[in-house]
């Protein structure tokens, strides 16, 4: 057992069930989305990110570009989140919830990828 | 090739995921911290206030408390923060300055530069392996001629005064081992552009890898090597299309040739020297007896060359030389009065300094003039530096290694048409090479004209033009020799060679037709060989100097001569 492995597939796997657990829900329900949620899953696609520096295959390459997806996609729904309820004024509507849900639902997807990437890479090594 | 951006990126993702982590921890304390509002309600921070407040107190900015004044139990936390940021921010960029000034890394990003630089030079171009005197040299007349070049250089200050040497484009360098075959791909050998390899470091084990790295990975490659002894000028030799120099031999042969036929070896000279350099001057070495003071390398070959044509030799040399008979050599330094008279200098007709220390090169010609004014002097001029001492003190001849070696791989780089011109004067007399001498002097004064090779083929369209499509009148040579803008003068130019249907003509009669991919070697001015580039590349040009008439360009000219050729034809009738 390798710890770095373990290290890199906790993460990947971690930042993958947190932003699952902010996406499930009412997409237009303010309250079942934590914002607590968000936050965790932003910092841990982000570590997720940066332990993915300097891989130079073409995996490694494409697990990067899956990671730097979610993290544009979590940080644009904490920014519509922010603009809402401090800047526009007008508070969490369904309409803007909706968005910010939809938004975490694209960075699932690029999460997911990242998972089943991960998933491949370890079947592909035999025992 | 690392990316040298990923690179950075990897040894930096301790230093981000610490930043990263102190980040979160900040911002999630001071939002699970309960504060109050400024009523003394209770209030909880939330996200993004706390983000703001983190991300101004961890750079040292500081705005202060908002959006509302701190408790005690928050100020308690901030402190915290502030520490743990501070060391987050003195890991990451300590991380990030000891990468960036880690020799081996500055050197991976010269490594990178180079490679990137090669790459992106999208011109033929050679490369340079060794860059002392010769190398300098040979680089300023690639310059010269507008030919690109990449160097490698062991040595770093070298390669420095490389970026300094202020050449008109810029050139890739960089010092690695050029033996290294890696190396010399990175030096794009690969590279379609690459035209040559030119291994004249002072290595020769080195020079010999360059040999046979440039053979193996690309066999028709044109490489050049300085071999400094036989054998391994012959193991170089022995790797196909390889072009040795070997500098002591090529210095025996000259002289040889001087010996034997002066004019032709100035011919030669002129031709393999340097364009705009002065015109090298008639040297003709005596027959008799000759003192060599020096038996190296240098000394044998010009000891042979002696040898064969007629004269006897004395040798002065410190060690006493093995494959000689008692008589032939003194024992001695050759700079005193002494062993000089002793090798027989009192009868001699010239003396060869060729030691490879040049005080004492100086100082024995010095003492063999004084001794005998009238001695023909040949000196040996190791270091480029030393060119004012050898000048001031006019020896009838110098052999300066870098020039020889320089033009010897000029010459096989640049010109096959030119190398192959230079064995053909062998063959001819010595009345012959005078009268083209006299020509050349007639068409450039003092100077060394420049040379170069024409080639009448596809790549030129109007040469295509007139020899293919539209032959009538025949092109002949003598075209070519008329100045495109005003068809009655001359060019300022000289045709030494025409290879065309296997044939080589020497000097080509001005009335000789001109076929399909024939070559002809030029010497003369420069703004001749631009003229001549321009006749063979427009149609225009090329009917004006056939014809002598200005051809109309556009449709309603064209239309209106052939209009008036019909009308003159008709009035004929």
């Amino acid at each position: 057992m390798n710890l770095e492995k373990v290290i890199f597939g906790f993460f990947i796997v971690f930042a993958f069930t947190l932003n699952f657990g902010f996406f499930v829900g009412e997409i237009d329900v303010p309250h079942q989305h934590d914002v607590f949620e968000l936050f965790a899953a932003i910092v841990v696609n982000l570590i997720a990110t940066v332990l993915k520096f300097g891989d130079r295959t073409q995996v490694g390459a494409v697990h990067l570009a899956t990671s730097l997806v979610a993290d544009l996609q979590l940080i644009a729904a904490a920014c519509i989140w922010g603009y809402a309820v401090y800047v526009s004024g007008h508070g969490m509507t369904p309409g803007v919830m909706s968005s910010v849900v939809s938004f975490s639902g694209g960075a699932l997807m690029a999460n997911l990828v990242s998972v089943v990437l991960l998933i491949g890479e370890t079947l592909q090594l035999r025992r | 090739m690392p990316n040298i951006f990923f690179l950075v990126l990897r040894r930096m993702r301790a230093p981000l995921i610490t930043l990263i982590l102190i980040y979160a921890i900040s911002v999630l304390g001071l939002v699970l911290i309960p504060g109050e509002d400024g009523n003394g309600q209770p209030y909880s921070m939330d996200f993004f206030h706390a983000f703001y407040f983190i991300s101004y107190t961890a750079t040292t900015i500081g705005f202060g408390e908002v959006p509302f004044p701190f408790t005690y139990l928050q100020r308690m936390w901030v402190v915290v923060c502030i520490y743990l940021s501070v060391i987050g921010w003195a890991y990451g960029l300590g991380t990030l300055f000891s990468i960036l000034q880690d020799k081996r890394f500055q050197q991976a990003v010269l490594l990178a530069r180079f490679s990137g630089a090669v790459r992106r030079l999208g011109e033929p171009f050679y490369i340079v392996c060794g860059y002392g005197q010769t190398g300098r040299r040979l680089c300023q007349v690639l310059e010269e001629r507008g030919i690109r070049f990449v160097v490698l250089e062991p040595r770093e200050e070298r390669v420095t005064d490389v970026m300094l040497a202020d050449y008109r484009f810029d050139v890739p360098a960089y010092s690695g081992d050029a033996g290294n075959p890696q190396m010399l791909q990175t030096a794009g050998i690969l590279n379609p552009h690459c035209k040559g390899v030119l291994a004249l470091t002072g290595d020769e084990e080195v020079n010999l890898a360059i040999a046979i790295a440039a053979y193996v990975l690309r066999p028709q490659l044109l490489s050049v090597c300085r071999a400094k002894s036989q054998a391994v000028a012959e193991n170089m030799a022995s790797f196909g299309a390889n072009h040795v120099v070997n500098m002591f031999e090529a210095v025996g042969r000259r002289f040889r040739m001087a010996l034997h036929a002066p004019q032709a070896s100035r011919l030669w000279s002129v031709l393999s020297a340097f364009a705009g350099d002065p015109l090298p001057p008639l040297s003709q070495p005596p027959r008799g007896h000759w003192v060599v003071v020096g038996y190296g390398r240098m000394g044998h070959a010009i000891r042979a060359a002696l040898l064969a044509e007629g004269s006897s030799v004395t040798v002065i040399d410190l060690s006493i030389p093995a494959d000689l008979q008692a008589g032939q050599y003194v024992v001695g330094l050759g700079v005193d009065a002494h062993t000089l008279t002793l090798a027989g200098l009192e009868q001699a007709v010239g003396v060869v300094a060729c030691t490879d220390h040049d005080a004492n090169n100086l100082s024995a010609v010095a003492t063999a003039r004084q001794i005998r004014p009238s001695l023909f002097v040949v000196a040996r001029q190791n270091a480029s530096s030393n060119r004012v001492l050898f000048e001031a003190f006019k020896p009838d001849a110098t052999a300066v290694r870098s020039e020889v070696v320089a033009q010897e791989c000029l010459r096989a780089m640049v010109s096959p048409t030119l190398a192959r011109f230079l064995e053909l004067i062998q063959t001819r007399s010595e009345v012959w090479a005078g009268a083209v001498l006299r020509e050349m002097e007639a068409l450039c004064g003092d100077r060394v004209p420049e040379s170069w090779v024409l080639t009448l083929n596809g790549q030129n369209q109007a040469a295509c033009y007139a020899l293919l499509l539209n032959p009538q009148p025949r092109l002949v040579l003598r075209h070519l020799l008329l100045d495109p803008q005003e068809h009655t003068l001359q060019l300022p130019c000289l045709p030494l060679l025409l290879i065309q249907g296997g044939e080589e003509v020497l000097l080509p009669p001005p009335e000789t037709p001109l076929m399909f991919d024939a070559r002809i070697l030029f010497i003369g001015r420069s703004e001749a060989h631009r003229a001549q580039e321009a006749v063979i590349n427009q149609y225009r040009l090329i009917d004006y100097v056939r014809t002598g008439v200005v051809q109309p360009q556009s449709w309603l000219f064209r239309w209106w001569a052939a209009r008036r050729s019909q009308t003159m034809a008709n009035g004929d009738d």
